[in-house]
């Protein structure tokens, strides 16, 4: 295993279904990576508006990529291409049944360390489909353009 | 016991000659019976016994009206089979798939049909392959297929363990 690297992220986020506009979120963050071939994992934290913050932790290997949140609204999430994984969503009201089918998943990690995330999944809640969603990461060695 | 057999069943001696097939294209079954004479009456035949038949270059596509088609998707028990490595997706699909207390309607039903034919020739690969973004599709146009498709999946996973999903 490679020793951290710190990196640089920059995050993307859009949300959108049939009847509205799309929502998005953009994030600048640090974050450390870590890894080799391919299997890699970025763990980064992310502040929200109201100084409420969750720890990521993404996994990538084997053409799946993972996702971890912890926090009020934490949740771990599978991203493999064409297969729908089901887990749960953590809310301080309760949690909420949860799908994901992702229509598109890729990654990359250069050998200087950077690299991108890319996804596009299909979220429903209770079995109930809520939004499409897409998520770019990019992200390079911290202090390096 | 396959399971379109009820129906292939029904249709085979209503078609004095001719093929009846899984049709490859929207229909569930696929006959060259008008090339042998009598097309009308034939068609009136099955009509009766509670099929569609639409003739196109001499083949009649045949899929069996709502109650017909109710009737078999109703009938399918509820059984829950245990999961397994090789079952995991599709067990999990055709569970969620279960729940629901819809009708079979003209939406849903070329998917429905497409399904039971991946089932009836036993491709649960096939099947997998195609249901999953069908069943995806369907939940993003606020479409639900109905429960009977999933519970005829879980009894097919029940009776046939250690098929590959």
């Amino acid at each position: 295993m490679k020793k951290n690297q710190q990196v640089l992220l920059s995050v993307m986020g859009w949300t959108h279904d049939d009847d509205d506009p799309s929502d998005s979120v953009r994030l600048l963050t640090t974050g450390t990576l870590s890894g080799e071939q391919d299997r890699w994992r970025i763990d980064y934290t992310e502040t929200q508006p109201d100084n409420e913050s969750s720890d990521v932790i993404l996994t990538m290997g084997r053409g799946v990529v993972t996702m971890q949140r912890t926090g009020p609204y934490g949740t771990s999430m599978v991203f493999e291409q064409g297969h729908r994984y089901e887990g749960s969503y953590r809310t301080p009201f309760g949690n909420l049944a949860m799908g994901v089918f992702p229509t598109h998943v890729k990654y990359k990690v250069e050998d200087g360390m950077a690299g991108q995330v890319d996804l596009t999944y299909q979220l429903d809640l209770q079995g109930q489909f809520a939004a499409m969603h897409e998520l770019r990461i990019r992200f390079c060695p911290a202090g390096k353009p | 016991m396959s399971v379109l057999d009820p129906w292939r069943q029904a249709l085979r001696p209503l078609i004095p000659k001719g093929f009846l097939r899984r049709d490859q294209r929207d229909g569930l079954f696929v006959s060259d019976y008008p090339r042998y004479g009598d097309a009308p009456a034939v068609s009136a035949r099955i009509e009766s016994a509670g099929f569609r038949a639409a003739i196109s270059d001499g083949l009649a596509h045949i899929v069996p009206e709502a109650e017909n088609a109710a009737a078999l998707l109703n009938a399918a028990p509820a059984c829950m089979p245990s999961i397994t490595d090789e079952n995991l997706f599709l067990h999990s699909l055709a569970r969620r798939i279960a729940e629901s207390d819809a009708p079979l309607t003209p939406e849903t039903e070329k998917t429905v049909w497409t399904a039971l034919k991946y089932l009836d020739a036993e491709d649960m690969p096939g099947l997998y392959r195609f249901l999953s973004p069908a069943a995806a599709l369907a939940q993003r146009q606020r479409l639900l297929l109905p429960g009977g498709l999933g519970r005829m999946i879980l009894r097919y996973i029940s009776e046939c363990k250690g098929q590959k999903s």
